[in-house]
């Protein structure tokens, strides 16, 4: 997974990293250990946080139009990755943010599709400005 | 939230703070605390599979 590969530089950024996953802490746990992340996953089986962060529920079009195919295909090729089963709501869409002590967030993105995501290098470029 | 609808992106994380989830250790954790001390990258997965 790219952001766990990434996350000594979140550390020497300054910021913790933190994923939210919707399901059970037995899939997250489940989760981990696939992939191989040391990273804490919250578990969101009811998407309560997804619904305050604005996260989007996807449309037929973010989910299966052309770009976001390509896309996720390309994604896959560059982790040698594959998709398996999917756990939780497949239209739910994901996002980031940056948040300081206080509670303001300097930086968000929320996917607009499903192939729309922060590169771990976008996010710790908003850290890096954040914390200057 | 109905389908294909997004919000824009927050400006304060106060509606996010006082969410409790629990982590994959089941342990109880809440928003709010992981920004009490540091900046925090808080990501959403689309899902786990």
């Amino acid at each position: 997974m790219q952001l766990h590969r990434a996350r000594s530089e979140f550390e020497d950024a300054g910021a913790s990293l933190v994923l939210i996953g919707q399901a059970t802490p037995r899939h997250a746990a489940q989760f981990r250990r696939r992939q191989g992340i040391q990273v804490p996953v919250l578990a969101d089986e009811d998407r309560v946080s997804y619904e305050a962060a604005g996260a989007k529920v996807a449309g037929v079009t973010d989910l299966f139009g052309p770009k976001v195919i390509a896309k996720g295909a390309l994604t896959g090729v560059r982790n040698k990755t594959i998709q398996t089963r999917t756990i939780g709501n497949a239209a739910q869409l994901g996002g980031a943010l940056v948040v300081l002590p206080g509670g303001s967030v300097p930086w968000a993105h929320m996917s607009a599709d499903a192939g729309d995501n922060a590169s771990p290098e976008e996010i710790i470029a908003a850290i890096r400005d954040a914390v200057a | 939230m109905p389908a294909g609808r997004k919000r824009s992106p927050l400006s304060r994380a106060d509606g996010l703070a006082e969410i409790v989830l629990p982590d994959h250790d089941a342990h109880e954790v809440r928003l709010g605390d992981l920004w009490s001390e540091r900046p925090v990258a808080l990501v959403w997965l689309r899902h786990y599979g």
